[in-house]
């Protein structure tokens, strides 16, 4: 049922924007038959030329990537926010639909050629780009290190003889203790980021860990926590498309229609509106 | 055989089981010291209901109920990341510490109700002639009635033992890295959930295998006296 809401949504929507370009395109040349509307004209002028685009993103509860509004059905969160608005920059070119799915199967949506383009915040890595093309990189979700605002930690280097707390399993922890020497710090792991929030907060330990996002995601929940300017790793998230001739054509295109908006600002807009911080790279 | 091998990795298995045997020490001493303090605060509990001392009883009897009817883990996390913010106290115990007090009041609530069972088991002529004998009623109760409640106590006491040992996996949500806590962490980096779980549960199970030798050898003496 939600597929289909959202697939009935966004091909709404990309009709909708169809109608908007076509109005540009009908006032600058005067339609040859009053009686057709501006939209259709756009269709029939335009569908002929037009390339097909479809766009697969996380659907459910892929909060704030990308999410279906549980009240509407609507996509909502970055990424939806994201195609919503590469779809009007594109339109002149492409009938953009945007299809949602569970986050395993946004691969397989793009490998059975269901979709041409994967978007859902993915970080560029090797194993990535050896089977895909990626676009430009629009942003990125770095490993950060949060303080107290009082703590008086500003830098890496103050770590030294501080306790940073992470949670099992993340990526934080892998990279804490490998550098955990060279910082001087002690590594203290939790079950969760939750309890290590906690204990940051009552003052326990001196420092947490974790992707940036998921720090200001519970700054939004009433929690105070400072964010060092020096982050502990570099990551780029980019979009994604299969390795043939077709997909080569339409990243060229994504990566123009992309590139503007990280110069007009759009991306660190979106960034700012969704995780509470500009995350973008290569402005 | 490939496949299998996919699912379950032996030579990871192997890797991971000296891995988490370095955790062992402290899981049995968080487990050990819970099992000394939750049998101290059993036994006075069961003895305060087994004679109804009155409000000593009342006191009991709501610690009963908090204690014995909600689970470990919130107890855990209200004690020491809730009560932490009304409490200077509590926010400088250590992990371990705070892990092991509440351990000790979960267990000794379920302990309290087994030594109170194995004291009413007791036969009541027992008593009686240790009165006529001019035992005092502590004296009766450290002479006549535990060491014959003792040898009926002790197989529900090694399952509360068994309890504690396996309870304290919980303690990771505190910040304790135990057996269960390095376990979650291997396997998180890894992806290997099986070989980690299998190792965890092997180590549990010898050490439990253990206990029940030691229990066997205890009622063994016990029942010598018979």
């Amino acid at each position: 049922m939600r597929r289909i809401a959202a697939l009935a949504l966004s091909l709404g929507l990309t009709l909708g924007l169809a109608a908007c370009s076509g109005g540009g395109d009908a006032a600058s040349t005067p339609a040859p038959d009053a009686e057709t509307t501006p939209s259709q004209a756009a269709e029939t002028s335009e569908s002929t030329e037009k390339d097909t685009l479809v766009v697969v993103t996380g659907g459910g509860t892929f909060n704030p990537y990308s999410y279906t509004d549980e009240e509407t059905g609507e996509l909502k969160g970055f990424e939806a926010d994201m195609w919503n608005e590469l779809s009007s920059r594109l339109s002149d070119r492409y009938d953009v639909t945007i299809e949602s799915t569970t986050f395993d199967a946004i691969w397989g949506m793009l490998d059975s050629g269901r979709a041409d383009v994967a978007a859902c915040f993915f970080g560029v890595n090797d194993e990535r780009l050896e089977k895909y093309n990626a676009s430009i990189p629009y942003a990125g979700d770095p490993i950060a290190v949060g303080v107290l605002a009082d703590s008086g930690i500003t830098a890496l280097a103050d770590l030294s003889g501080k306790t940073v707390g992470v949670a099992a399993g993340s990526a934080a922890l892998d990279e804490l203790e490998s550098r955990a020497e060279e910082l001087g710090c002690t590594v203290q792991p939790y079950e969760t980021f939750t309890e290590v929030m906690q204990d940051l907060s009552l003052g326990r330990i001196d420092a947490c860990a974790n992707d940036i996002i998921a720090i200001h995601t519970y700054n939004t929940t009433g929690a105070d926590i400072s964010i060092l300017d020096e982050r502990l790793t570099q990551s780029q998230t980019a979009y994604f498309v299969r390795k043939d001739d077709a997909s080569a054509a339409k990243l060229e295109d994504i990566n123009e229609a992309l590139q503007s908006m990280l110069d007009d600002g759009t991306v660190a807009e979106y960034c700012v509106t969704w995780f509470g911080d500009d995350l973008t790279v290569n402005r | 055989m490939d496949s299998l091998s996919n699912i379950f990795s032996v030579s990871y298995f192997l890797e991971a089981l000296p891995r988490l045997a370095r955790t062992l020490g402290l899981t049995l001493q968080l487990s050990a010291v819970s099992a000394v303090f939750a049998l101290i605060l059993g036994c006075a509990t069961a003895i305060i209901r087994f004679y109804r001392v009155p409000v000593l009883r009342q006191i009991t009897g709501v610690y009963l109920s908090i204690f014995r009817s909600t689970p470990l883990m919130p107890q855990l996390f209200l004690f020491y990341f809730g009560l932490a913010t009304v409490s200077t106290f509590i926010r400088d115990m250590d992990a371990i510490t705070a892990a092991c007090i509440i351990m000790s009041l979960h267990q000794g609530s379920y302990m309290a109700e087994n030594i109170r069972g194995a004291l009413l088991s007791v036969d009541d002529g027992q008593k009686e002639a240790a009165a006529s004998l001019g035992f005092s009623s502590l004296q009766t109760m450290f002479r006549v009635i535990l060491p014959q409640a003792t040898r009926v106590a002790l197989p529900p006491l090694f399952n509360d033992f068994v309890s504690i040992l396996k309870m304290s996996s919980v303690v990771f949500v505190v910040g304790v890295t135990d057996l269960m806590g390095q376990a979650r962490i291997i396997s998180g980096n890894s992806g290997r959930y099986f070989e980690v779980y299998v190792a965890v549960m092997v180590l549990y199970w010898v050490i439990v295998n253990l206990m029940n030798v030691f229990q066997r050898w205890l009622e063994r003496r016990c029942a010598e006296a018979y």
